[in-house]
């Protein structure tokens, strides 16, 4: 009895909200106005809209998501059939076999049936409301499931006692109604939904009257001509940049500087694009080998002033060189950065604070590079192409094995000078390591030994651990044993990294890196996460991950390896997610993807 | 606490009595009271499955089964370690904490845990001072494993422990200049208790543990710092070193006192005033059997005394006890990182104890300050996102043990958590916060927080 009771008020529960849910699309025409010729959504929607979002066609979408390989992948996992199995799941779908049954059709077709052929949807800055404006071809059908979820909702309304949900409110001769906080109404081929009765009567009245909207504006008409078209994304969003900023500004948000140099490093360029930039789109596209979104914004070279030169190259053509080759590789980003000169505009850059903290570190780190003056010597002994990569460890020495595993980190650059530079670089890492050992020792940590290694054409300046208690040292899995730092210098590289292993690896790899694309196409900045690789770092360390879900989920072990078996499992559908930044003479554009593993 | 029971007196209680197996009778019986009062005092408190199974049991066994730990305790302990082993590589002693409430929630051996703590309080060392992680695991390790074993090897080990050796500046005893902190501690506050040695024997013990140092993180024996010199300590002499100078100790007769007076305080009653002719007989229990800890526990827990009016309800629960039995008693797990941090805020931090007294325990839990973060504590608990009882919502577990009826949740509540009966005017507050409008599984957890706040909760 108690199982029946439950899944009775687990059915109700379910009932209403599925039926509020598609109650959406259940429109109640009762006064239809003249037939005008279809308008675009663009052209309903007014001219102070801050977000527009397109979906051409929302069966595509529907069908792209539903119908995507990854679907069979997560409905074979375990946690699927559970999540399936539960009496609120089985409740859900009593609930909408009873709607579809009642519509004549399953629910994809009713919500295909409803917005068939365009999906929009827009927030204004004016009245601070969003709506929804589905197109559908099929007027009869869509009136069939307004229909059937109407009698469904009114249905469960008198069950309960409660009143009737609708609440008719007419405008100018068009039948609108209120259900909860939302109105809707039907305008044509049109369905409305919004949140805002401003926002309702204003598209109402481009509808019947036309005038100036979104699609009236010039920065609009700009995006649209960069629009992909119909067939080539499954969404379409802008936002006119330029009304976000006057809004940031009147409300003295808006900052065109970090004040920190890794956040001026990472976001500078786009800042400066940002501060002048009309408007922004955006474009997602997804088939079965991969999801992107590509934002991209105008941009003019004359827009950075000259202290950012740093960051996109003094006539806005710096690209980030092509990633080095290694072992297991996690991670990569490269990008172009002239930190030399960054740090020489400082005094544009950042603010009194940050500029006083750099001008320590000048001379605090100028002590490490026999009194070279950090900035001018040091960093402006490099060329601008920058990358960082990390790498997944395998541990040779099994005595010094971390618990938790670490990927390696390095930090690849190019001297501008390498015979007069090299020396100076290898004497301040051995100072380095000197300098860690003494801080070390002082806090009971294991020593580290510098050995120079030829590797190749170049050198290796590796350390390792003093070890001499080799029990000792495996019970304590210290996380410093990811740690071994090295120098590798080849060529005109200069490479920091935190293994020895990854320096080796990249100093041997040196010169095998893929040739770069031609620099048109090559990219501001470029970054790429290996899946596969993370999954194999995330296995190393499962029993730590299986330890920390219990902690911090109360959960027991056999739950915690379900929760993190489908984690590792999740990242073997994935093969690599990238970002890619690109700056041309009119635009910058961001692009973010995520591939999917092969079959 | 009612007046009756405030004045009663354990200086009039007669110790054969006191001691004599726990017989049920009318005016004490062997119920649900009677197991959840054994349950939390020998754990931190019982679900309805285990009052259920206890209840089966005749009481001598309910005792033989929480000190023979549970099915699977081996690996489960075994699990604990790794857990705990994976916390300690970035060094944070704060790491600690959170995997040892995770095993006091959920472990078959309650007991087990229970003594740990109490050793805990016992040889108070703190990673304030000692700083490595893995040094406070390895002591926390060392406890449970001679929680329930002989007292005198367990205080031969926390004698070689490097984070005792650290915490007490033993690292630095040298023949030259015994440093005299261990020395002191362990006949003042670990064996013997004041007025049972001289400073006499405090310089001379010192002597004995002169070059007990540590070395990568290791008790090393330095015999070049080691004085070898004829000592005198306790009334007997000869070339004692270390862990001669423990025996030597350990026997001392005070030494069974001093520990059967901590273990009652512990189990049975914050009384201060136990007189020594109650403390006695548990002394001898020691003393008969080589000082092992589970022959005067087993007495203890199965006594009339013990499940006497003398002892129901007779203690302050601690933080620990008041969090860790508020999960058992419900089926809860919830997020031990952030349990840990909020336990910090009660003025008990496991593996920070206040200084090498320890915990003072008792009364002293509870001020005007800490009665606020107790109640604190418990919305916490109740609070936190990953917070389940059951696996579930507070309202699914009352769901699944039938008590949709307020009166029936507050009943089981108060039998499961509390130690002293609820007044029927409060009775009746919780049944109307409980049958108060609005979402179900709030107004439950309310209803424990405002349980919380009583007197009646801080009881054990």
């Amino acid at each position: 009895m108690r199982f029946w009771h439950r899944a009775f008020w687990n059915v109700i529960v379910l009932a209403s909200t599925v039926a509020t849910c598609l109650s959406a699309y259940a429109v109640p025409r009762v006064a239809a106005p003249p037939a005008k010729p279809s308008q675009a959504a663009a052209e309903l929607l007014p001219g102070s809209t801050l977000v527009y979002l397109e979906i051409p066609h929302a069966k595509l979408l529907l069908s792209a998501l539903l119908e995507h390989p990854l679907r069979a992948k997560i409905e074979a996992t375990d946690e699927f059939k559970q999540a399936t199995s539960t009496s609120e799941y089985l409740g859900f779908q009593f609930v909408l076999r009873i709607v579809e049954s009642s519509l004549g059709m399953d629910w994809r077709k009713a919500i295909e049936s409803c917005s068939d052929d365009e999906l929009v949807i827009g927030y204004d800055l004016k009245t601070q409301g969003a709506v929804l404006l589905a197109k559908c071809h099929d007027e009869a059908l869509r009136d069939k499931v307004r229909d059937g979820v109407m009698k469904l909702v009114r249905g469960d309304a008198a069950n309960k006692g409660e009143a009737d949900p609708y609440t008719p409110d007419p405008y100018r001769g068009l039948t609108a109604y209120k259900v909860n906080q939302g109105r809707f109404a039907t305008l044509g081929a049109w369905l409305l939904l919004t949140n805002n009765t401003d926002l309702g009567k204003v598209v109402i009245d481009h509808y019947l009257d036309g005038g100036d909207s979104l699609a009236t504006e010039p920065s609009f008409i700009a995006a649209r001509k960069t629009s992909p078209g119909d067939d080539a994304a499954l969404a379409w969003a802008y936002t006119p940049v330029a009304s976000l900023r006057e809004m940031a500004i009147r409300e003295h948000k808006w900052k065109s500087q970090a004040d920190n140099p890794l956040a001026e490093l990472l976001v500078g360029g786009i800042l400066s694009t940002l501060d002048k930039t009309p408007y922004a789109t955006a474009n997602l596209s997804i088939d079965k080998h991969r999801a992107k979104i590509e934002i991209t914004a105008p941009r003019q070279a004359a827009w950075s002033s000259p202290a950012r030169d740093y960051y996109f190259g003094a006539n806005g053509q710096g690209t980030a060189p092509a990633p080095s080759a290694a072992k297991n590789a996690l991670a990569s980003v490269t990008a172009y950065r002239d930190l030399g000169k960054m740090w020489a505009a400082a005094a544009e850059l950042f603010d009194d604070e940050t500029q006083q903290k750099l001008a320590k570190a000048d001379t605090d780190l100028g002590g490490f590079f026999q009194g070279q003056e950090f900035g001018r010597d040091v960093l402006g002994a490099m060329t601008p192409e920058i990358e960082i990569v990390a790498a997944r460890q395998t541990f040779a020495n099994p005595t010094a094995e971390p618990l938790i595993k670490l990927p390696g980190v390095a930090l690849v650059m190019h001297l501008k000078d390498p015979a007069k530079m090299q020396p100076h670089m290898q004497a301040s890492f051995q100072s380095l390591v000197g300098f860690t050992n003494v801080l070390g020792s002082q806090q009971g940590a294991p020593q580290l030994l510098a050995e120079t290694e030829k590797v190749g054409n170049g050198k290796v300046v590796g350390t390792t651990y003093l070890l001499d208690d080799a029990e000792k040292v495996k019970k304590s899995g210290r996380i410093n044993y990811n740690f071994t730092p090295s120098l590798g210098l080849v060529g005109d590289k200069f490479i920091l990294s935190s293994t020895r292993g990854l320096a080796m690896d990249l100093v041997e790899g040196a010169g095998k890196a893929a040739e770069p694309p031609s620099s048109a196409s090559r990219p501001n900045t470029s970054a790429a996460i290996n899946l596969r690789i993370l999954h194999d770092i995330l296995k190393d360390n499962r029993a730590q991950l299986i330890s920390q879900n219990m902690l911090e989920k109360g959960h027991d072990k056999p739950q915690a390896e379900r929760e993190v078996k489908l984690l590792l499992a999740a990242l073997t559908w994935l093969h690599q997610a990238t970002l890619q930044l690109h700056a041309d003479a009119s635009s910058l554009k961001l692009e973010l993807a995520v591939q999917m593993a092969d079959e | 606490m009612s007046d009756s029971v405030a004045r009663l007196s354990l200086t009039k209680v007669d110790p054969a009595w006191a001691w004599s197996p726990f017989a049920a009778s009318e005016t004490a019986p062997w119920n649900r009271a009677a197991a959840a009062h054994l349950h939390r005092r020998a754990g931190f408190a019982a679900s309805f499955a285990e009052l259920d199974r206890t209840l089966k049991l005749a009481p001598v066994e309910a005792v033989d089964r929480l000190l023979a730990g549970g099915e699977s305790s081996g690996e489960f302990n075994q699990q604990m370690d790794d857990m705990a082993a994976s916390t300690t590589s970035n060094n944070q002693p704060e790491s600690l904490a959170p995997s040892w409430l995770f095993r006091m929630v959920r472990t078959p051996f309650p007991l087990l845990e229970k003594l740990t703590l109490f050793w805990h309080g016992h040889f108070a060392c703190g990673a304030d001072k000692v700083t490595e992680t893995r040094m406070m695991l390895d002591q926390n390790n060392l406890l449970r494993r001679g929680a329930l074993g002989p007292f005198g090897q367990l205080t031969q080990d926390i004698a070689r422990d490097a984070a005792m050796l650290v915490y007490l500046d033993s690292a630095t005893n040298r023949k030259a200049h015994p440093n005299e902190n261990f020395a002191r501690e362990l006949m003042e506050l670990f064996c013997l208790g004041v007025g049972n040695y001289t400073e006499r024997d405090v310089q001379e013990l010192a002597r004995c543990f002169t070059g007990w140092e540590v070395s990568r993180n290791m008790f090393r024996f330095n015999d070049q710092q080691h004085d070898f010199g004829s000592k005198t300590i306790l009334g007997k002499s000869g070339v004692f070193d270390g862990g001669d100078a423990i025996k030597i100790v350990v026997k001392q007769p005070a030494a069974a006192r001093f520990i059967a007076a901590k273990l009652v305080r512990f189990f049975v009653t914050d009384d201060p005033d136990v007189p020594d002719s109650l403390i006695e007989p548990l002394a001898v229990i020691l003393r008969e059997n080589d000082f092992v800890i589970s022959h005067a526990v087993r007495r203890l827990l199965h006594s009339q005394l013990f499940f006497s009016p003398y002892a129901v309800g007779r203690k302050i629960r601690s933080p620990v006890e008041l969090a860790v039995g508020l999960l058992r008693a419900l089926d809860g797990g919830t997020n031990f990182q952030t349990l840990a941090a909020a336990l910090r805020e009660t003025n008990q931090s496991l593996f920070f104890p206040p200084s090498v007294k320890g915990w003072d325990g008792g009364r002293t839990w509870i001020n005007s300050s800490t009665l606020v973060s107790r109640a604190n504590l418990v919305r916490h608990v109740i609070r936190d996102a990953q917070s389940k009882f059951g696996g579930g919502t507070l309202a699914g577990w009352a769901d699944r043990h039938q008590l949709q009826q307020p009166e029936k949740f507050v009943d089981a509540l108060a039998e499961l958590l509390l130690a002293a009966p609820l007044p029927s005017e409060v009775r009746a507050q919780l049944i109307a916060l409980a049958a108060a409008p609005g979402d179900r599984n709030r107004q439950l957890g309310e209803l424990l927080h405002a349980m919380s706040t009583l007197p009646e909760f801080q009881l054990n």
